[in-house]
């Protein structure tokens, strides 16, 4: 199943890394959202400052939808699925390859984006571990989430509509933990630990079900 | 059965408007706005009821020895319903919200976990009704109902940690001996969730045999629609 | 009082469209569904 998950992921950071689409349209994207949010929010700095995290992690769900949904596009054209289907493959491994894909594509873009924020909000960006630490389980969380919805709205017609409305409330709790760790940990306040606790229950319980529905799902997709 | 249910939950619900709007008396701290409670409630239990159900109906059509279009059937009927109840539970909460606590919504756990709820369920729907192959559907639809769901004890735990302002349940409580609840209000209440309940039964059923009917429909609509194309063209019975 | 009447009558008129909905759908579909006492050909 791993080996199986590390050449999927393989082939789908190879492409990326290819077409650079995630760098040069996705990236952008994200940042001019930030930027978005400074206008609607007045550009009232005490406010941004304040409502830094929150807007940053709205910020990495709206990128990370539409990684998502370029990870399963690549898949629909030319009936690549049928491909994966016949390829012999686990798809329990093609599940973990993908949201492993989807995971590594989005840590890169949060990377920059916590910059954009540290620049432009005007956020201090102490207090690294607890960062990075909830910042990678919330990442593990939305990838598992969007992978198991992405197969499941895959070769719909109306899969880019679709797929947001199955997407965000499955993982409103994941926003609403990380962005609590991050506003706690960017004003260096306590209690950031106990938020951690949901991030992780979310990542097992949709890697664990991303790898038990995948297979079926792939099937008849 | 049916007709039984049927005649059950409308005759209940009258009563129930009836004792709720005009009989029970106003409470000491609510004022007339505890009447609401003989409506709230009730249909917060069948949303949450429905939902299980659904929930339910989507582990048994998945498992392999219970696999039956009768579980996919049963899942879409009640999570249909379930949306509706749901979205009335938001309704009602929020009018009865607006005198209480003087703004239309409030971001406390019980509120927000319940509008994730209807918006996981619609996602459901929409799911089904986009998805054109009934094997592929109830397959699918099973699984994101079952994902949806699970979620939701994570929604709820997350949500409740982050904010509780919602009344504490005053029928509810450890010691059902003494509620808050004065006789003639607590009957009506116990009514209203038979009621209400009963109601969910009777739609259940209806909406479970329009579903059989669909299934139907998908089959056989080809066919009926063209020996109707045909019986046009021969208007004189004489046979082809 | 108002709020009081407004929550009741949302709650069944709610509940009495989404009745009558159902109910309407079971019709037309039974309607669709019982063409074989048409006169026609085999099926």
């Amino acid at each position: 199943m791993f080996r199986d998950a590390v050449l999927v992921a393989g082939k789908d950071l190879k492409v990326e890394y290819r077409s650079r689409v995630g760098a040069q349209q996705v990236l952008p994207f994200a940042l001019v959202v930030l930027v978005i949010f400074a206008f609607t929010l007045d550009a009232n700095h005490k406010l941004l400052q304040t409502a830094a995290a929150g807007l940053y992690w709205v910020a990495v769900l709206f990128a990370g939808v539409l990684t998502v949904q370029r990870s399963f596009a690549l898949e629909v054209a030319d009936g690549l699925r049928d491909g994966l289907r016949l390829s012999g493959l686990d798809p329990a491994g093609i599940f973990l390859g993908k949201a492993a894909a989807v995971a590594g594509q989005l840590a890169v873009l949060e990377i920059f984006l916590a910059g954009g924020i540290a620049v432009l909000y005007s956020a201090s960006l102490h207090g690294v571990v607890l960062l990075v630490l909830s910042a990678v389980l919330a990442t593990v969380g939305l990838a598992a989430a969007g992978t198991v919805y992405g197969i499941v709205a895959a070769g719909l017609g109306v899969r880019e509509t679709l797929l947001p409305l199955l997407l965000l409330p499955v993982v409103a709790p994941v926003l609403l933990a990380a962005s609590k760790v991050w506003a706690i940990t960017l004003q260096s306040g306590p209690g950031a630990w106990g938020w951690m606790r949901i991030l992780v229950i979310f990542a097992v319980v949709y890697l664990a079900a991303g790898v038990l529905a995948f297979g079926p799902l792939l099937e008849e997709s | 059965m049916r007709r039984l249910l049927g005649i059950g939950s409308a005759a209940g619900l009258t009563l129930t408007a009836i004792l709720g709007l005009f009989v029970t008396p106003p409470d000491r701290v609510m004022g007339t706005l505890v009447r609401l409670l003989y409506v709230h409630p009730s249909v917060a239990w069948v949303a949450y009821l429905a939902f299980g159900v659904t929930a339910l109906a989507c582990i048994c059509y998945l498992w392999p020895r219970t696999r039956a279009p009768f579980w996919d059937r049963l899942a879409v009927s009640s999570a249909e319903i379930g949306v509706v109840f749901c979205a009335l539970t938001l309704a009602t909460g929020s009018i009865w919200g607006r005198p209480t606590w003087g703004v239309w919504w409030v971001w406390d756990a019980r509120l927000t976990t319940t509008a994730l709820l209807l918006a996981l369920f619609i996602g459901y729907l929409a799911l089904r009704r986009v998805t054109v192959d009934p094997g592929a559907r109830a397959r699918r639809s099973a699984v994101a109902g079952l994902v949806a769901f699970a979620d939701v004890p994570i929604v709820h735990m997350s949500v409740v940690w982050w904010n509780t302002l919602h009344q504490p349940a005053t029928v509810l409580r450890p010691s059902l001996a003494s509620p808050t609840l004065s006789g003639s209000m607590a009957w009506t209440l116990l009514l209203s969730f038979l009621s209400f309940t009963l109601l969910y039964g009777w739609l259940l059923m209806h909406r479970y045999q329009n579903s059989v009917l669909e299934a139907r429909l998908e089959d056989e609509g080809m066919e009926i629609a063209l020996a109707e194309r045909w019986a046009e063209a021969v208007p004189s019975g004489v046979g082809r | 009082m108002s709020y009081v009447a407004a929550g009741y009558a949302v709650a069944f008129v709610t509940l009495g469209s989404y009745t009558l909905w159902v109910l309407r759908r079971r019709r037309s579909l039974d309607r669709l569904l019982r063409t074989d006492g048409r006169p026609g050909p085999q099926r």
